[in-house]
């Protein structure tokens, strides 16, 4: 067994602050990276799913405008009328709802609520404004879809 | 010495290190929030040219010698009133999430391909980003139609599209480059 000997090998002051330094901002760097990754990914995924639902629901009020015999409204839902079916959109316990032929069935995700389902009429247009929101309540969307019934 | 060295070359790759992350820091925090915001622009451009597409189709088939009266290459758009919409001249503009956005359409060609009852408008949205442009012929239509034989049957007017195709056929008459930006109903 060899002999143990001490060489003195220590840093100088400077020397030891710099690489201490320098570590602690690869680690900042590191903390912040992964910080902007976990919280841009969670408002990515939380709008996602709103504009997902959203998109849902613009198209088929725009498809049904345009194959639709007859629409009606009031103030808190719509229907669409077809050769043999109907659509019936409305908003119960912030939920939107389909009511067809089959039945009713929820028409959005379960991650998200309705805030409000507004339809008004402006001549021949009907005016629907849509306000989705997350369940925790810190994103939303808005959009106000502008139908027009060919079929009148 | 021997120490001295391996803390200069320590000191080097660390600098690589801080190099990537800052980078890396800044993809993220640039990139990102780009991507969500484009993500957010395509649902109002979808919606607000879809809004402004049916409304001017109401208008074309209700009050079409409304259109005569625009002028070519002029800004207007489209405000709600009690009895429908009426066109004024000038840009709708509107803040959404802190974000400045803008609708309007311009009569292109009042007489498109030579054909008084057929109009050729754009519809321009205009997003933080970009201003998207969605060409749009507007006849006397009574129905909405999906086929060609259809479309010859509505107007008076048969304009030359793919027979089997299944977008609006006012949107993609010949020799209108749509660039893909149709509406699909």
């Amino acid at each position: 067994m060899g002999k143990f000997t001490y060489h003195k090998k220590a840093f100088t002051l400077i020397e030891l602050l710099t690489y201490l330094g320098i570590v602690a901002i690869v680690l900042l760097l590191t903390f912040i990276l992964f910080y902007a990754i976990i919280v841009y990914t969670t408002i990515y995924s939380e709008r996602l799913t709103l504009r997902t639902e959203m998109y849902k629901i613009l198209q088929k009020l725009y498809y049904n405008s345009i194959i639709a015999k007859n629409v009606t409204t009031t103030p808190v839902s719509l229907k669409f009328v077809f050769d043999n079916n109907f659509e019936n959109y409305f908003v119960s316990s912030s939920a939107l709802f389909l009511e067809n032929n089959s039945g009713v069935s929820k028409l959005i995700s379960d991650k998200i609520l309705v805030d409000n389902f507004a339809v008004s009429t402006s001549g021949p247009f009907i005016n629907v404004n849509i306000r989705l929101r997350n369940l925790n309540g810190n994103y939303n969307i808005n959009a106000t879809s502008v139908i027009y019934l060919w079929k009148e | 010495m021997k120490n001295k060295s391996q803390f200069l070359v320590e000191i080097l790759i660390s600098m690589v290190i801080i190099i990537i992350l800052a980078v890396t820091l800044f993809y993220v925090f640039t990139v990102l929030p780009r991507a969500i915001r484009y993500s957010e622009d395509s649902l109002i451009v979808f919606n607000l040219s879809n809004n402004y597409v049916n409304i001017l189709n109401g208008i074309s088939r209700k009050n079409f010698i409304v259109l005569d009266l625009l002028s070519k290459d002029i800004n207007y758009y489209l405000k709600a009133t009690t009895s429908g919409y009426e066109i004024k001249e000038g840009i709708e503009s509107f803040s959404y999430m802190g974000e400045n956005y803008a609708v309007w359409f311009k009569m292109v060609d009042p007489t498109f391909e030579n054909d008084p009852s057929r109009k050729l408008v754009e519809i321009y949205v205009q997003t933080p980003s970009y201003i998207y442009a969605f060409p749009l012929i507007l006849t006397n239509l009574k129905e909405f139609v999906f086929l060609q034989d259809e479309w010859s049957e509505a107007t008076t007017s048969i304009i030359n599209v793919t027979p089997t195709t299944t977008i609006k056929q006012f949107a993609t008459s010949s020799g209108i480059n749509t660039n893909g930006e149709i509406y699909l109903p």
